[in-house]
C-alpha cells in the first residue's frame, strides 16, 4: 500500500486570498486582496519531507495553514491520497483530520495552560474517539515515552513548569498521538534556544523514521531545512519560484533570490569577513505585487524582460526553476 | 585605560519565590574602538549585563561589583550624571523596534526629544539637520522624519532605532539582539550598518545576541555565557579556531550551516537550567561531555590561560596565574 514513489499530497493551483476592508464608498471598484498565496503547485510524496522557505509575508504559513483545512482556500485543489482536501467540509473534514496534523511556532500558545500535559495530548484521541479511556492513557504514555519526556513525570504537570523545548515535546507529542500520515511543522524551532532547536530537529527526524511520516516543514532558516528536507522550495510573494532536491539547491541554486537566501545564512568563521552580496530593500507587499517577476525590483541580474513578463515554473536540465535567467 | 570595565558584576531578582542570580561574578573589559560580543542562550544574563550598563534595571534588581565607564563607577554615579551619560555616551538599542519607538509620535519629534534631554536650548533646524544626516547616511531618506513608526518596514523602523541611539554620537553603543526580530536578509543589511558605524565613527559596541555566527564577522571580543555566569572570554580569533569551554565547543559545532559535507546534526543533550534552582558545582554540568567529580560539587574558578579566560575545571592547573579573582586590575 505504501509505495515510495507514489504521491501522498498534490496540491494544483492552490490560491489563498485574503480580501483587504474597504470603505463602503469604494464597494463598486475592484476589491483589493492580499494575495498571499498565488498559483501554487507541488506535490509530495510517502515519506518525503518537503522544505517551505521563504521570509516573513512569503506565504509560507498560509501555504501550510491551507494544506490542512485551517484556511479555506480560495481556489485550486489538495489532493491527499485520493481526495481532495479542498472540497470538503463539516463532519468529512473533521474525520479526516487525524491524518494530517499542524505543529506551530509558539508552543506556549499553542499548548492550553489550564490543562495537564497528559490531558492536552489525550484531547486529539477523544475528539476522534479512539479507544477508551485506559486504552488512551497507555497511547499517551507511549507517545511521551518517544519524545523524550518520561511520563510519570509529565503526565499531570502543566505547560508552565516545562522550558520552552519540553513544550515544543509535548506539542510534538500531541500532533503525532492520532498516527497521523502527513504533519505540517511552521517554523517549529524558530522561538527555540540554539542549544536546543537542532535537539527538536533531531526529535523530528526521529519520529519520521519511526511512524513513516510525510512532512512539511516550513521555515526561514535554509540551514536547519538542510538537516532534515529531502527537496526544498523557495517561496517568494506566494509564489515558488525553485524547487530541487536539498543537495541540488545547496550546491548549485540557480534562481537569484535562492542565492542570496543561502549566501546570507551567518557562517560562525571571523575570518570570513568576504564582502557578501546583500540585496537592497525588503520583500514588498502581497497587496501591490510587483509586475512581471515579483522578485525584478530587488534582483541583480534584472532584465527588461522581467519587469513585464512573469517567469513560469519549468523544468531545465532537470531542474526547476521560474527565472528568466534559464529561459 | 578601557573604556569599560565591569569587575565582579553580580545582578539579582529579587521575587516572590525568592531571589534569581541572573548574573553571578562577570567581569570583562572593552578597550577604545573595540567590539564586544556577549552571546549566550535565553536566561543566561546577557540582556540583564546589557540594562546594567545603562543602569536601567527593573527596580527588583540588586547589583554588586563596579561598572566602570571611562573609570567612572556606574552602580555608583549620582542619577543626574547617569542621566547625562544616557544617550549621550552610552546609548542602546533593543530587540523589537516597534516596541522602542513610540507609535504615535512622528520620527521627527522621537529626535528631537533625544536632543532635547541633552540640550534643552537646541534650534528646531539645528536638530532637523542633525537627524536628517544620521538618517541618511544608514539608508534612509531624511524625508521619512515626517513619518510615523508604522508607515516604516521591520528593517527600516531598526535603521530609525539605530539612527535615534547614535544622533548624539555615544563612545559606547549597545545593541541587544538588534536582527533577531528581522528576516534572514535584512538581517545581513541590519549587520552591515552596524560594521559601517564601527568602522566609520570608531564607536565602541557590546553586542548582545544569542547567535554566534552572527557576530563573527563584527566583533573583536567574545564573552559566552551560560546561566549568568561568563564561562569563556577572550579575542574573537581564538574563540572561535579553538574554543576552550565545553559549552563554547559544543555550540559552535552546533549551529546548521550550509554546507553540504556536513549533513549530521550535531546538539547538546539537556534543557537550559533554571535560575531559581540552578545545578550545584558548575552550572553546565548536567549537559557536559566531560563532566568530572568536581565539576558536581565545586563551581569551577576563572582560570586564565594566554590572556583568555575560562571558567572549567578542566583548565586547572593549566593557568598562568592564580584565579582571575585576584589578579584582576
Amino acid at each position: 500500500m505504501m509505495n515510495q514513489n507514489q504521491k501522498l499530497i498534490s496540491v494544483r493551483n492552490l490560491k489563498k486570498y485574503f480580501p483587504l476592508k474597504v470603505s463602503w464608498l469604494k464597494i463598486f471598484k475592484e476589491r483589493p486582496y492580499v494575495r498571499a498565496v498565488d498559483d501554487l503547485s507541488f506535490e509530495i510524496k510517502y515519506g518525503e519531507t518537503l522544505g517551505l522557505v521563504g521570509e516573513s509575508g512569503s506565504g509560507k504559513t498560509t501555504v501550510g495553514r491551507t494544506l490542512v483545512r485551517l484556511e479555506n482556500p480560495t481556489g485550486g485543489q489538495i489532493l491527499f491520497e485520493d481526495v481532495d482536501l479542498a472540497k470538503l467540509f463539516g463532519e468529512s473534514l473533521r474525520t479526516k483530520r487525524k491524518d494530517f496534523q499542524m505543529i506551530f511556532q509558539d508552543p506556549m500558545a499553542s499548548l492550553n495552560p489550564y490543562m495537564r500535559i497528559g490531558n492536552a495530548i489525550e484531547h486529539p484521541l477523544k475528539i476522534h474517539k479512539m479507544g477508551n479511556k485506559a486504552e488512551r492513557k497507555i497511547r499517551v504514555y507511549e507517545i511521551l515515552e518517544k519524545v523524550g519526556l518520561p511520563p510519570e513525570e509529565f503526565y499531570n504537570r502543566f505547560p508552565r513548569h516545562l522550558s520552552g523545548g519540553q513544550r515544543q515535546r509535548v506539542v510534538i507529542a500531541r500532533a503525532m498521538v492520532t498516527n497521523p500520515k502527513f504533519v505540517v511543522a511552521d517554523e517549529v524551532t524558530a522561538m527555540l534556544d540554539v542549544s536546543i532547536r537542532s535537539q527538536i530537529l533531531k526529535l523530528l527526524i526521529d519520529m519520521k523514521n519511526e511512524f513513516g511520516l510525510t512532512y512539511l516543514f516550513i521555515t526561514h532558516d535554509l540551514a536547519s531545512a538542510k538537516y532534515i528536507c529531502d527537496k526544498i522550495a523557495v517561496i517568494y510573494l506566494g509564489k515558488i519560484i525553485e524547487i530541487a532536491k536539498t543537495y541540488d539547491i545547496f550546491k548549485e541554486p540557480l534562481h537569484p533570490y535562492t542565492k542570496i537566501l543561502i549566501a546570507s545564512v551567518p557562517v560562525p568563521d571571523p575570518k570570513m569577513k568576504k564582502k557578501k552580496f546583500i540585496p537592497s530593500g525588503e520583500i514588498p507587499s502581497p497587496i501591490n505585487i510587483p509586475s512581471g517577476c515579483r522578485f525584478h525590483p530587488r534582483c541583480p541580474y534584472a532584465m527588461e524582460i522581467c519587469a513585464k513578463v512573469e517567469p513560469e515554473l519549468k523544468e531545465i536540465n532537470g531542474r526547476t526553476v521560474a527565472c528568466h535567467l534559464y529561459d | 585605560m578601557s573604556l569599560l570595565e565591569a569587575r565582579d558584576l553580580s545582578i539579582e531578582y529579587l521575587t516572590r519565590d525568592g531571589n534569581l542570580k541572573a548574573v553571578e561574578n562577570v567581569s570583562f573589559s572593552l578597550g577604545f574602538h573595540e567590539t564586544l560580543g556577549l552571546v549566550g542562550e535565553s536566561g543566561c544574563g546577557k540582556s540583564t549585563i546589557g540594562l546594567s550598563l545603562l543602569r536601567i534595571l527593573p527596580i527588583n534588581a540588586r547589583m554588586k561589583g563596579k561598572i566602570l565607564y571611562k573609570e567612572k563607577d556606574i552602580a555608583i554615579l549620582p542619577e543626574e550624571e547617569i542621566r547625562s551619560l544616557r544617550g549621550k555616551e552610552i546609548s542602546m538599542i533593543f530587540q523589537d523596534p516597534m516596541t522602542s519607538l513610540d507609535p504615535i509620535m512622528r520620527i521627527k519629534n522621537q529626535f528631537f526629544e533625544t536632543f532635547r534631554a541633552h540640550f534643552q536650548k537646541m534650534k528646531e533646524e539645528e536638530m532637523i539637520k542633525i537627524s536628517s544626516d544620521v538618517l541618511k547616511s544608514i539608508g534612509i531618506d531624511p524625508s521619512r522624519l515626517e513619518n510615523y513608526p508604522f508607515e516604516f518596514s521591520g528593517g527600516m523602523r531598526q535603521r530609525v532605532m539605530i539612527a535615534l541611539a547614535i544622533v548624539l554620537n555615544p563612545s559606547l553603543l549597545i545593541a541587544d539582539e538588534p536582527t533577531t526580530s528581522l528576516d534572514v536578509v535584512v538581517q545581513l543589511q541590519i549587520m552591515e550598518v552596524l560594521k559601517e558605524l564601527k568602522d566609520k565613527r570608531n564607536m565602541s559596541m557590546v553586542l548582545i545576541t544569542h547567535d554566534l555566527g552572527l557576530v563573527a564577522e563584527i566583533v573583536d571580543k567574545v564573552g559566552i555565557m551560560y546561566a549568568g555566569n561568563l564561562v569563556e572570554f577572550g579575542d574573537v580569533n581564538s574563540i572561535y579556531e579553538n574554543p576552550l569551554h565545553p559549552y563554547t565547543r559544543l555550540l559552535l559545532i552546533s549551529i546548521p550551516n550550509v554546507k553540504l559535507e556536513d549533513m549530521e546534526l550535531k546538539y547538546i543533550k539537556g534543557n537550559l537550567p533554571s535560575l531559581k534552582s540552578p545545578p550545584a558545582g558548575c552550572k553546565f554540568h548536567p549537559r557536559c561531555p566531560f563532566v568530572m567529580d568536581v565539576c558536581t560539587k565545586e563551581d569551577p574558578p576563572t582560570f586564565e590561560i594566554n590572556e583568555r579566560k575560562v571558567k572549567c575545571w578542566l583548565y586547572e592547573g593549566e593557568h598562568d596565574e592564580s584565579k582571575s579573582e585576584t589578579n584582576i586590575g
